[in-house]
């Protein structure tokens, strides 16, 4: 049964519900809404059939040819640490695509919302499924990609593209520094090899950790993990994207693509962890991203803003933790993980539907009526108890558990104490986004709330939160330990329970976890008592924000860019020509006077060659001296014949040939060109004749020089070999320079005349745009 | 636009010119000449009628846009650079055929030569159109 669902099986199904649901949707509403939630729950219901299998240590690899010559495959692998983000991924994802076409009241565009939905889930799955560095990256893209469109969803409103752009740049900007990491790992990992890529499970940490370039490997990777992962200094963006809709918000902004930075940690932990860098490194940023997330998030008036910070300090907790990278870190972070994602998608959801049913997401909007939305208060209740940390509930395991991890060793005060504010942010973000919005109301009464596919989604996560709180064995051994096994790299057993007891670190640890929830308790009641000193406090410190600095950056490119482009293109057309031509010489005119060449010129005209040079010389004299440009143009047509002629002295029939055609079209397209232009030249700045006169002469006495070089040079480098020459012969095409245009040499053909063709089109296009004028 | 005396040769020069420049496409293969040489001639004989009796009259010899004879060239070249593959060889390698009346030979070599004729042909009438015409 489980065999029937490889990774590769999964992908194409996604991949193609994704490219059928939108066009889908027109025809067949209905299906086109169940569908989508149907192939992710099946993808789901089979990953799961995979638990056993992997719990007893089985890793499933596949692997498909893709660009042998750069050691390039498209691989996957079914490990510990994949399946647990391969269930969230898919489980949460049926969820949220069950969700999502009520919240959008099955408008117009729910087939285009469910079907980059699928994309996205299509391209997680790539990700988090991938064994080889390259396809790592590109299905990292394709999550870049897809959650871009996503954020911009409401593409008629400029702060949904101008925060999804925020996204884009910060995101694809960490992905090409992590090309440039993953390309050096490459190298590194297989020295000999023909490589771009490696199978990430053939990685051998030892050496690795030895290799010159690991630093900067670690620095490289983790810059790609922590945009991705929105760490301080790039979180910014992360509570940018809220713009988007909250099912999205739900599956990409908590359950799943920020935290494809952590699986890549994670993913890499056994292979470069472990080092004083790495250590340093992801603690000291995921602390400090741990507690900025928790305490921006109190602040906030938006339950959806409160979320998207405190699942920032989330993503700084989970880094700390693969930094620390003890089994009891790691454990910690797996639960977390796990946690995390029930009660966050469940909280995303209830806030969507809050925003559905009032049209507000303030906490503290004035109600219309009493107990308004009892089965949203409840479910959003339960979710909130588990992001506080409140037994019997999961986020209580996984909390005592990072609590537990900082405490280990002895210079971790300073995270333990990180721990507990942070834990106390989360508290108080809990109560702003899960129960102050459904606490106060006034009369009347009201049992009214959302429809019951927006109820079910979210009341599924919070019970799933519940139960493995309850029975934690259900995660404990198939889920929990393979995939710390999986980011340990060796083997470690790691229990998880609900009630660790009260001995060693974990009496200190359940101590500061209650602390931190009194705390919290007490950061809820200033937040709600001094809610608008609060806000106004808020708006002015936003101009400090990231989001600030990166919109003045990003304006000053563009004010820069202008700047420069006013300067270099200033349309004057014999300012152009003229410094085109004063480059080009100065160019050729170095290297040929530092080359000291030596002249042995045998110029000594004879015969047929004496008139042909006669004309050419007149011809090239009259052009200069006549003020009427056709009677110019007529005097370079002299002198391009008589190079005609010359060429055919030399027995070179083709450039004969070549030369009298482009000669003639030349004429015809100059005197056609001269109709066009003003009638004389334009008015005369002081000096500039003499300018002109230099940049002139200095040209032509160069190519003059050139030419006198060139004939001095006693072997002529072949371009054609001989061997091509032979082929040319045996393959029955006696015009050898035929045969090099459109045989050997094809592809710069092929080129060639892609540029002619595009080029004709620009004249063209010009030239009709230059008559609308 | 166009002497008299001119007005009256085009016709016979164009179609000349157009043959010649067919015969140059075609001996390319064993002699000077080529695609290249060829499209700039054919260019000519629709220069001949366009400097003779104006843009429109050239237009209307031609029968075909210009810029359809650029889209036809590419996707011929593209056909012949295709013809290896199809055939099992890489890509843009000569796939061979009889010779005929001892001047060409058929073939992928001679297709994509047919392209480069048209494009270059079909580059050079459309700009001069474009800069003649005041519309």
């Amino acid at each position: 049964m489980s065999a029937l669902l490889t990774p590769t099986v999964a992908l194409v199904a996604i991949a193609a519900v994704a490219a059928i649901v939108p066009l889908a949707f027109r025809r067949w509403p209905r299906l086109a809404c169940i569908a989508p939630a149907a192939t992710s729950a099946a993808c789901f219901a089979l990953f799961l059939a995979w638990l056993a299998p992997v719990a007893r240590g089985t890793e499933l690899v596949e692997s498909w040819p893709w660009i042998p010559s750069l050691g390039v495959f498209a691989g996957f692998r079914l490990d510990g640490l994949s399946l647990v983000f391969a269930l969230l991924v898919t489980g949460i994802g049926a969820i949220v695509l069950a969700y999502s076409p009520a919240y959008l009241d099955r408008g117009p565009r729910t087939g285009q919302l469910l079907g980059l939905l699928l994309a996205f889930e299509a391209s997680m799955l790539g990700l988090v499924l991938a064994d080889d560095t390259i396809t790592l990256f590109v299905f990292w893209e394709l999550t870049t990609f897809t959650s871009f469109f996503l954020i911009a969803f409401d593409s008629t409103a400029e702060l949904a593209r101008t925060r999804a752009r925020q996204a884009l740049v910060i995101t694809a900007g960490g992905g090409l520094a992590l090309l440039v990491g993953l390309v050096l790992l490459a190298g590194a990992a297989r020295p000999d090899g023909p490589g771009l890529a490696v199978a990430l499970s053939a990685l051998d940490g030892t050496s690795l950790r030895e290799h010159a370039s690991y630093v900067p490997i670690v620095i490289l990777v983790a810059v790609g993990a922590f945009t991705k992962s929105a760490q301080v200094p790039f979180h910014f963006w992360l509570p940018g994207a809220m713009v988007a809709p909250s099912p999205v918000s739900a599956y990409l902004h908590s359950a799943t693509m920020v935290k494809a930075g952590v699986y890549l940690l994670a993913r890499l932990h056994p292979h470069l962890g472990g080092t004083p860098l790495w250590i340093t490194l992801l603690a000291a940023v995921g602390a400090t991203t741990f507690v900025t997330g928790a305490v921006i998030a109190t602040v906030q008036r938006d339950a959806k803003l409160s979320l998207a910070y405190a699942t920032v300090s989330v993503l700084g907790a989970l880094t700390m933790l693969l930094g620390i990278g003890t089994s009891y870190a790691i454990g910690g972070a797996v639960l977390l993980l796990v946690a995390h994602a029930c009660y966050k998608a469940a909280l995303f959801l209830t806030t969507g539907n809050l925003y559905h049913h009032r049209g507000t997401r303030d906490p503290f909007a004035p109600l219309r009526a009493r107990r308004d939305m009892p089965v949203t208060a409840a479910i959003a209740l339960v979710a909130a108890a588990s992001m506080a940390g409140i037994p019997p509930l999961v986020g209580f395991i996984a909390k005592d558990a990072v609590i537990a991890a900082t405490l280990e060793g002895t210079t971790r005060v300073a995270l333990a104490v990180a721990s507990v504010l942070a834990g106390a942010g989360l508290v108080a973000a809990a109560w702003l986004a899960g129960i102050a919005p459904y606490s106060r109301g006034r009369a009347p009464w009201s049992r009214g709330d959302v429809a019951r596919p927006m109820l079910v989604g979210p009341g599924l996560l919070a019970l799933a939160g519940l139960a493995l709180g309850l029975v934690p064995s259900l995660i404990a051994e198939p889920l929990v330990a393979p995939a710390v096994r999986a980011i340990a790299g060796h083997p470690v057993s790691y229990d998880v329970v609900l009630w660790p007891g009260l001995a060693g670190v974990h009496g200190l640890a359940f101590a500061l976890g209650a602390g931190s929830i009194a705390l919290g308790s007490a950061i809820a009641v200033v937040v709600w008592r001094w809610r608008d000193p609060i806000t106004v406090m808020r708006e002015h410190w936003q101009a400090l924000s990231g989001a600030r600095v990166h919109e003045a950056l990003l304006g000053a490119l563009a004010r820069g860019a202008a700047a420069v482009a006013r300067t270099v293109q200033h349309g004057r057309l014999p300012l152009y020509i003229g410094t085109v031509v004063a480059a080009m010489s100065l160019v050729v005119a170095a290297p040929l006077v530092w080359s000291e060449p030596t002249l042995q010129a045998a110029l000594e005209p004879t015969g047929y060659e004496i008139p042909a040079l006669i004309v050419a010389a007149v011809g090239a004299i009259a052009a200069t001296i006549f003020r009427d440009r056709l009677s110019s143009v007529a005097a370079l047509a002299a002198v391009g014949l008589a190079v005609v002629f010359l060429f055919a002295l030399f027995s070179g029939p083709d450039l004969a040939i070549t030369q009298i055609v482009v000669e003639t079209m030349m004429v015809i397209l100059l005197v056609l060109v001269f109709r066009r232009l003003p009638p004389s030249h334009v008015r005369e700045r002081p000096g500039g004749k003499l300018v002109r006169l230099l940049v002139a002469c200095g040209a032509g006495a160069l190519l003059a020089a050139l030419l006198v070089v060139a004939t001095s040079v006693a072997a002529y480098p072949t371009t054609a070999s001989s061997e091509q020459i032979q082929i040319a012969a045996r393959e029955d095409m006696p015009n050898v320079v035929n045969a090099i245009l459109v045989n050997f040499r094809a592809l710069d053909t092929l080129g060639e005349i892609t540029v002619i063709a595009i080029a004709g089109i620009g004249v063209a296009a010009l030239a009709v745009r230059e008559r609308r004028r | 636009m166009g002497s008299m005396l001119l007005r009256t040769s085009s016709s016979l020069l164009v179609g000349l010119l157009a043959v010649l420049s067919i015969f140059v496409l075609l001996r390319g293969h064993d002699a000077p000449g080529g695609g290249f040489a060829g499209g700039l001639l054919l260019a000519g004989a629709v220069a001949v009628k366009l400097l003779a009796t104006g843009v429109t009259q050239a237009r209307r010899t031609l029968r075909i846009h210009p810029r359809t004879l650029v889209g036809i060239g590419l996707a011929t070249a593209g056909v012949a650079a295709c013809m290896g593959p199809l055939t099992g060889r890489p890509l843009l390698a000569p796939v061979g055929g009889p010779h005929v009346a001892d001047l060409a030979q058929l073939g992928s070599v001679l297709i994509f030569d047919i392209g480069v004729y048209l494009i270059v042909a079909g580059t050079a009438v459309t700009i001069m159109f474009s800069l003649v015409e005041e519309d």
